[in-house]
């Protein structure tokens, strides 16, 4: 069972699936996703809830930092 | 082929006329393969909350362009903005419902921040900084 998950694991990780070998190459994985979709609504966005986004980001990179 | 349809929303419309007659249509509405709920309540005076949900699947290419007309139809009656999802064959969009141009555009806008925000903290440190690169680019409109 568990030679047989590896190879889905990594099946699913080549074929580009959420399913990853780590947990940090997951949490970049989903994070790209979810960057990559977002980016393709941001025309969208007006200014006001533009601001608000970007004041939340801040706060977290703050968070971060 | 076939492709499949959805849409699913909830808009507040003020009573009339000319929305009884929109309703009417959309009530009578039919077409093969589609299974449409559409579901009227009058909460306070004069306001009608319209809840509409389908689901089909159709020859790929013929769509059902005109019961996206009919539900956009309402917008000029709504009380406020609405947004229906919609996926067509799988792909999911908006439908904004709304009495004029500008206040679909605020709605369609709150609605996507609405999307994004309660998951930004999925974003690692390096896409935090390109989202908000991209959020701060100068904007064409």
């Amino acid at each position: 069972v568990l030679r047989i998950r590896s190879a889905l694991l990594e099946h699913r990780t080549a074929s580009g699936s959420r399913l990853a070998p780590s947990r940090e190459a997951g949490r970049t994985a989903l994070s790209r996703l979810r960057l990559h979709r977002w980016n393709l609504t941001l025309d969208d966005i007006v200014a006001e809830d533009r601001a608000r986004l970007v004041d939340a980001l801040h706060e977290l990179l703050e968070d971060t930092t | 082929m076939s492709a499949s349809y959805e849409i699913s929303g909830v808009v507040r419309v003020r009573r009339g006329p000319a929305v009884e007659a929109i309703l009417t249509r959309l009530r009578g509405y039919f077409r093969p393969g589609l299974v449409l709920a559409v579901e009227v309540e009058e909460r306070e005076p004069g306001i009608l909350t319209v809840s509409l949900d389908a689901v089909g699947v159709f020859t790929r290419g013929a769509g059902v362009p005109e019961l996206d007309e009919m539900v956009r139809s309402l917008g000029p009656h709504a009380v406020e903005p609405a947004v229906f999802l919609t996926l067509h064959e799988h792909r999911p969009s908006e439908l904004v419902v709304a009495p004029s141009e500008n206040a679909a555009r605020a709605a369609l806008s709150r609605h996507r921040r609405e999307q994004i925000e309660p998951l930004l903290r999925d974003l690692i440190p390096s896409d935090r900084a390109l989202l908000v690169a991209g959020l701060q680019e100068p904007q064409d409109h």
